[in-house]
């Protein structure tokens, strides 16, 4: 039947046969000691360390952010846009503050600052934007800063900042609308009776529906929670501990690491993990204690909690270098893939801080080169 | 006058002194199985095996058929294995099996000589180091790209009791590197290095013994025993020079030592029942045991020394005093059982050909635990059905006499998706969910001789 119907199988039937055997035999021949690579590494515990994306894999030349003469106090995502915080130096520029540690912003070198968000991104490089959020309000005392952005599920966005008297809130219905606050914005005051200092550079995650605050007094990390996200209670970190304590931040697991003097600005994220199992990973700059000198050396070190107040420290930092990573912010980037991690360096000096924004990857082999271009 | 039974004793002694002076290894027999008709039904042969695969499978099957034979097979299996939801780039596993089976009869005395040979066709044999916080799928990754080579005698001292014993031979290695010389930190030019190279590829043996009893006709009773096999590999470097600044010498000494066990298979202990509950069909059902629970950690054990004297260097070299090594970490593996079931059908039958259809299955628990710390061994479950047909061509006198043999299956192995989930939340790894499936085939030309 087949025959009838092809006839040209009856005739070629010696050669097609023929041909399957030599096709066989070179396919098999081809796999001959044919090396089979590696698998690749795995990384879903975000705890790095990460990589920093090189020049040619990025807008500008490694940074996220290209601000010119202007000062730079922390970023962070939400959706497709970065919010930070910037302010242009003063003219004439003011002496600085020779009590704060060398890498430490001064902003009374600073107008005041005030919180951006740009919404162009391009090879992991952002456009200036606009301003989003000003000082209003009495207890600001003129100044908005340090933002950290959350995303809702419903697609609108929190905006929590620092300011003089706490933690502020501002929210949108979208992450490009308009911020705004609800009251005073207020949403945590700072309780100078227990903080070493006023609360700075907050960040948010909702775990299991409750909404975990962590913000920093510049030596140690408060947390304090919350139903709506609106307005925080402070919380005690350590029930056995007398009074109100912060959260207890893991020493480094290796001796010869340096001791920390202070742990501040962290960033927060909630993350699943393949098997199901939900963390509360924070990455914290750590600063340690000078070896010699004035070196003042930082690096960020990543921890994750089940509770979100008992963390444990990962052993190795998430990111170390030379010029002092600081004011880590971190998004889920390619989900399953990558994650990056945004942290804030000293490039142009100290006296100004002019700052830039640095953009390193987790897991290191993730590859942002841009494809050749095509042999014309 | 020596008899029969004497010489069987002594043959067996023999083997089993020369099995157990060397320490025994893993095989692709444990992977793929050997021969057609055997991985067809599942691997459950063990009491009634009487072609190649009995060099595997029981070597007392030697003397049980009716003459020589001669096997030649292809098989081949692919695996679709994956780590959260990416492939893991396990490498197909396939190879040639020869074989020979020769029962022999002189006066009363049968007895009988086998040799099994598997040949992978990617390449003789693959060692890979174990990277601990790499995951990978460690019983399919290296373990079946070995060389598999079998020798068994067997022997039938009363018509329903067959005996055998053999040997298997695997592989470890040695190697060597020698480095010295200058090596002059700003001028490349001019360092002057030498090196030597030296690799043993040693032989290592591991023991099989097995026995068939032949109840009747119809019902046969087999077991066997298969020794453990530890593949080790060593690896010693050493370099002794000096670093070279201008005209001052800095000496330098380093050694790594590492040692490490590549492969290793358990021993194992298998009970075979076949029977023909009605006409023209074979049911037979093996439990093999195996002895997981000894394996040794894979994780080699490293020692590094570095010596070097930078007082005299008119540079600053940061140089850490302690270089550390890795230790091994303990396997926590557990003893498995693994049921083996196999139908034969004779679907067709006259005086010149007879074709049988097969179904085979197989339950291999995992021995590997949730790799929940530093390790990352990753293993399933696996759930094995093939499919497969045999065609016995019979009347082929005067050109063979005997009947020629072809075989053929499709295999499919389920490896159900198990969730690792680490005791650290920050393990530099993390949680990870490993599965997948395996697809086999194989086909295979057998003569024999009556």
């Amino acid at each position: 039947m087949t025959h009838q119907a092809f006839p040209f199988l009856r005739r070629s039937g010696r050669s097609f046969r023929l041909a399957l055997v030599l096709t066989s035999l070179l396919v098999g021949c081809s796999a001959l000691g044919k090396e089979t690579p590696f698998p690749d590494p795995i990384s879903t515990s975000g705890v790095g360390p990460f990589r920093r994306l090189g020049t040619t894999e990025t807008r500008f030349r490694g940074l996220a952010l290209d601000l010119g003469q202007q000062g730079l106090d922390r970023a962070s995502w939400a959706g497709g846009s970065l919010f930070y915080a910037a302010a242009p130096v003063i003219a004439p520029l003011p002496a600085r503050d020779t009590t704060l540690p060398a890498r430490e912003l001064d902003p009374g070198q600073f107008d005041p600052f005030r919180i951006f968000r740009s919404d162009t991104e391009e090879r992991f490089g952002f456009d200036p934007g606009v301003v989003v959020l000003e000082a209003s309000e009495a207890w600001e005392g003129g100044f908005v800063t340090q933002p950290f952005a959350l995303e809702l599920e419903d697609g609108s966005v929190r905006v929590y900042y620092a300011a003089a008297g706490g933690i502020g809130l501002a929210s949108a219905p979208s992450v490009t609308g308009t911020l705004t606050r609800s009251g005073d914005g207020l949403a945590l005051a700072n309780d100078l009776g227990v903080m070493a200092g006023p609360l700075r550079s907050p960040a948010v995650a909702v775990l299991d529906g409750t909404y975990y605050l962590y913000a920093d007094d510049g030596t140690d990390i408060w947390v304090a929670t919350s139903v709506d996200g609106l307005t925080f209670t402070l919380l005690d970190a350590d029930d056995a501990a007398g009074g109100v304590n912060p959260l207890s931040i893991p020493d480094p697991i290796d001796d010869d690491e340096p001791l920390e003097r202070a742990h501040v600005s962290p960033a927060a994220l909630v993350a699943t993990s393949p098997t199901g199992r939900t963390t509360l990973r924070l990455y914290v700059e750590c600063q340690q204690v000078p070896e010699t000198g004035n070196e003042d050396q930082r690096i960020i070190a990543a921890l994750a909690s089940i509770d979100g107040v008992t963390f444990e420290r990962a052993r190795l930092p998430a990111q170390e270098a030379r010029d002092a990573p600081g004011q880590p912010t971190i998004r889920r980037f390619h989900e399953g893939v990558a994650e990056q991690l945004m942290y804030v360096t000293v490039t142009r000096g100290t006296d100004p801080q002019l700052r830039a924004l640095q953009v390193a990857v987790d897991p290191a082999r993730a590859n942002f080169e841009p494809a050749p271009e095509p042999m014309p | 006058m020596v008899t029969p039974v004497r010489l069987a004793s002594v043959a067996l002694a023999l083997s089993l002194l020369l099995g157990l002076s060397g320490q025994a290894h893993a095989t692709p027999g444990d992977t793929l199985g050997i021969g057609t008709r055997n991985i067809n039904l599942g691997g459950a042969v063990t009491a009634d095996v009487e072609d190649v695969g009995g060099n595997y499978y029981n070597p007392a099957g030697i003397v049980r058929g009716p003459g020589l034979r001669l096997s030649l097979s292809y098989v081949s299996m692919n695996s679709a294995l994956e780590i959260n939801g990416n492939d893991s780039n396990v490498e197909r596993m396939s190879g040639i099996t020869l074989g020979i089976v020769a029962p022999l009869q002189i006066g009363s005395f049968r007895f009988g000589f086998g040799l099994g040979v598997h040949l992978p066709d990617q390449r003789l044999s693959r060692t890979r180091s174990t990277i601990q916080s790499r995951p990978r799928w460690e019983r399919y990754d290296t373990r079946p790209h070995k060389v598999f080579l079998s020798t068994n005698i067997a022997f039938r001292p009363i018509d329903w009791l067959l005996i055998g014993v053999g040997i298997t031979f695997q592989s470890p290695s040695d190697l060597q590197l020698v480095i010295d010389g200058d090596a002059d930190l700003f001028r490349v030019s001019s360092t002057r290095l030498r090196h030597q190279f030296e690799g043993d590829l040693t032989s290592t043996r591991y023991p099989q013994v097995g026995t068939q009893i032949i109840a009747s006709e119809n019902l046969s009773f087999g077991i066997s025993w298969r020794g453990a096999l530890n593949l080790r590999n060593r690896l010693a470097a050493t370099v002794d020079g000096n670093v070279v600044v201008g005209s001052v010498r800095a000496p330098l000494d380093f050694s790594l030592i590492s040692d490490s066990v590549s492969t290793y298979m358990p021993q194992q202990l298998t009970l075979g029942v076949a029977a023909h509950p009605v006409e023209r069909l074979r049911v037979s059902m093996d439990l093999t045991w195996m002895d997981w629970s000894k394996h040794p950690s894979l994780i080699p054990t490293e020692e590094i020394t570095l010596m070097i004297d930078l007082s005299q260097l008119p540079v600053m070299l940061d140089i850490p005093e302690e270089i550390g090594g890795r230790s091994p970490i303990p396997m926590n593996m557990r003893d498995t059982l693994v049921p083996r079931v196999g139908i034969e059908f004779d679907a067709f039958q006259n005086d010149s050909i007879l074709v049988q259809a097969r179904l085979g299955y197989v339950y291999e628990g995992t021995p590997f635990p949730i790799q929940r710390g530093a390790t990352n061994f990753v293993d399933s479950d696996r759930h094995t059905i093939s499919l497969g047909a045999g065609v016995r061509l019979s009347d082929l006198r005067p050109t063979l006499p005997g009947y020629l043999q072809l075989d053929a299956y499709f295999q499919y192995a389920y490896l159900p998706t198990r969730n690792h989930q680490k005791d650290s939340l920050v393990d530099p790894v993390g949680d990870y969910r490993a599965g997948g499936q395996q697809f086999g085939f194989g086909a295979s030309l057998e003569v024999v001789f009556e």
